[in-house]
């Protein structure tokens, strides 16, 4: 009984096909590949697939299209191979339901560490029994939105977000109500797939604050927790 | 003066139909009334001389001891008639010449007057109401016969017509009357007719010009939605023959422009995908190169053509025309940049700044921004951002302490592809498009980019974006 996450590769092109699977293997998963949509149905239909990584442009029918009825088939994670590496074709494949994007040029590293984080995620999805991840999460008087990477405030104006601040609120809003040490916050950004923050876990909490808190020398939202870390606050409704 | 003329078509239609229609009622009126005071006047001063040279003839033909009678007997209030031995004074001093004349005239001819009894006339010029209530003649007030109705109400002046004319047995006959005048004012009644008329072609022109510029303003905001959203609805194609043309012309350029798009993005794509799929290849190949030296080298041209394929897709995709504008804090986004440059390791300052919210298109604004503080990173050290509002924009400024650019090369490196010689030859990298994409991007904004050289050194990149 094989063990190792079952990953199925759907891409046009041989070569690519090959080269990822080759570095999957090497990471001890268990690969299968696909052509196009048709053969990928095929895969799917004959054997427990963990994650599809699914092109964005394929001959017939194309991978959003494909991402979308799979998404209403099944929860199996998506990661989006598009060419693009373009924000609002990003934003349309998380819209899809997409787990998570890889823009091409990828190298195997980056590809692995996503791969390895929508396993994560999904896993622990599966044990809390939700399905898709949240597209927002909503506390306070914010709204985080997962598509585009940023905040809406109360009156709807939109407040980007660093990718730091990103990373380390996604990180926050999912484990409300809890403390969680800086090297914990570290560790579970890092799992995401988040590049590992330059900046120490302080600068971009105090970042954040700035956005986030009415008064940011009174923090309510994220509070520090003495000799512990930080608690997240308010409660956090996942839509 | 120039502040109140309107701006729009309807107001300069409607304008100058009013000023038309005012100038046409007041020429006319004026015309009117000028024309009727003087048949009035001709009409009743040909009367009184008739009647005077009437009666002349009739005294004249008169035995001398009757005539005292009969001239008692045809004297009236309005019409006074005496004889006098000496030459009556008249009264010449408002007398009008013209008028005066011309009756005199008359009374020559009429009686066949030789020139040694030549009769003295005298027309008072513009008498009012309020002289002829001092007139002996008339008594108070005016009498029946001294106002009438006419088209344009009640006459409101009187003249006064003294005449004297020598009877042949040397006495003098002496006539004192009145001439209606018709007055230049308007009575209420013809101006509440004026202002019904003035009123209905007012609303009626009105509703003409709005329903001719309607479709402009429908047609303009069209133009404006199809601006922003490619998949706008088409115009309805009702109205007039012109405004169904112009609404069909406007659609179907609508529709040819989003085919274009469509195809240009789908072309972008293509390209795009076909270009970065061997760049894909070329990366995992490398990553399995024994020789590090030479693989970290591979990775890391590979690294830069792919940034090379983005920035000419981005010029090309012009994304600050497709992407849809969204309320935003642009100073949260500007502080986002700096933090993730921060983060990365690059030299970038930000004074910390209150939200600016502005509608906006926030990727394509973050990606001019970047553009520019990455220059000001690459060719000046270091950036210092600023964000700041004036009551019509929110201003970035982004300075650093490079070298500045010659003053003749501002001009140029807004040019795609255009290269200051310096930047070539040190190893900077890039083809020449971040300033073209992030001025197209500010532009599409309706803001204005500037870059100038700074006093103290360093280049300073100045962005405004106009707020409503």
């Amino acid at each position: 009984m094989n063990t190792e996450p079952h990953i199925l590769v759907v891409d046009d092109h041989r070569e690519i096909r090959d080269l990822v699977s080759r570095a999957l293997v090497r990471e001890g998963y268990r690969v299968s590949t696909a052509i196009d949509g048709r053969a990928m149905r095929k895969a799917l239909a004959d054997s427990r697939i963990d994650l599809v990584l699914l092109d964005l442009m394929l001959p017939g029918e194309d991978g959003l299209s494909l991402c979308r009825s799979l998404r209403a088939e099944s929860n199996t994670p998506v990661i989006m191979l598009t060419a693009k590496g373009d924000e609002v074709d990003r934003v349309i494949g998380l819209e899809m339901g997409a787990d998570d994007y890889m823009a091409k040029p990828f190298g195997s590293r980056e590809l692995l560490a996503r791969i390895k984080a929508v396993l994560r995620r999904a896993g622990n999805a599966t044990a809390a029994g939700s399905k898709s991840p949240p597209k927002h999460y909503r506390f306070d008087n914010w709204v985080l939105e997962t598509g585009a990477r940023e905040l809406l405030r109360e009156d709807g104006v939109a407040v980007p977000l660093s990718t730091g601040e990103y990373d380390l609120l996604i990180t926050l809003v999912e484990r409300p109500q809890r403390v969680l040490s800086r090297e914990q916050l570290l560790d579970l950004a890092r799992g995401r797939g988040a590049t590992a923050f330059d900046r120490s876990i302080d600068t971009q909490v105090s970042r954040l604050r700035k956005k986030l808190e009415r008064d940011p020398g009174d923090p309510k939202i994220i509070k520090t927790v003495w000799g512990g870390g930080y608690m997240f606050t308010p409660a956090v409704e996942r839509t | 003066m120039m502040q109140y003329y309107p701006k729009s078509l309807f107001g300069q239609t409607l304008l100058i139909l009013v000023a038309g229609l005012a100038a046409a009622l007041v020429a006319g009126s004026l015309l009117y009334s000028f024309d009727r005071g003087k048949a009035v006047r001709a009409v009743s001063g040909l009367a009184a001389a008739q009647r005077i040279a009437n009666l002349t003839r009739l005294v004249e033909e008169t035995p001398v001891d009757w005539r005292t009678r009969i001239v008692a007997g045809i004297s009236d209030q309005a019409f006074r008639v005496t004889i006098s031995e000496s030459v009556p004074d008249l009264n010449q001093d408002e007398s009008d010449p013209a008028t005066s004349q011309a009756i005199g005239e008359f009374l020559v001819e009429q009686l066949a007057l030789g020139p040694g009894r030549l009769p003295l006339v005298s027309a008072k010029a513009g008498g009012s109401t309020m002289s002829l209530l001092h007139n002996p003649i008339t008594g108070p007030g005016p009498g029946p016969m001294m106002h009438g109705m006419g088209p344009f109400g009640v006459f409101g002046g009187f003249r006064e017509l003294q005449a004297a004319i020598p009877l042949a047995d040397g006495r003098w006959l002496f006539f004192t009357t009145i001439l209606p005048e018709s007055s230049s004012g308007f009575s209420s009644q013809f101006l509440l007719s004026m202002a019904i008329m003035a009123a209905v072609v007012l609303a009626a022109s009105g509703w003409v010009v709005r329903r001719i510029t309607a479709p402009l303003g429908a047609l303009s905001a069209a133009a404006e939605r199809f601006g922003r959203d490619l998949n706008a609805p088409p115009l309805p194609e009702t109205g007039t023959t012109e405004t169904s043309h112009a609404a069909r012309a406007f659609n179907s350029m609508q529709v040819r422009l989003r085919t274009l798009i469509e195809n240009r993005t789908r072309l972008l794509a293509a390209i795009s995908h076909d270009l970065r799929t061997p760049l894909t290849l070329l990366r995992l190949r490398a990553e399995n190169f024994e020789d590090v030296g030479e693989r970290d080298k591979m990775l890391s041209a590979i690294v830069d053509m792919d940034a090379m394929i983005t920035t000419v897709l981005d010029f090309a995709r012009d994304e600050a025309k497709t992407e849809m504008a969204r309320s935003t804090d642009v100073a949260a986004l500007v502080q986002s940049i700096a933090d993730d440059m921060t983060d990365a390791g690059l030299s970038v300052k930000m004074t910390p700044s209150d939200p600016i919210t502005l509608e906006c298109r926030p990727i394509a604004l973050k990606r001019a921004l970047t553009n520019l503080i990455d220059n000001a990173v690459k060719y000046g050290k270091n950036a210092h951002i600023t964000v700041g509002t004036t009551t019509s924009a929110a201003i970035i400024t982004i300075n650093d302490e490079g070298p500045g650019i010659p003053e003749q090369e501002i001009a140029h490196v807004f040019e795609p592809f255009y290269r200051i010689e310096e930047s070539r030859n040190r190893d900077t990298g890039g083809v020449g498009l971040g300033l073209s994409i992030a001025l197209s991007a500010v532009a599409a904004h309706g803001g204005q980019l500037t870059l100038k050289n700074r006093p103290e050194g360093g280049l300073s990149a100045v962005v405004r974006l106009p707020r409503p």
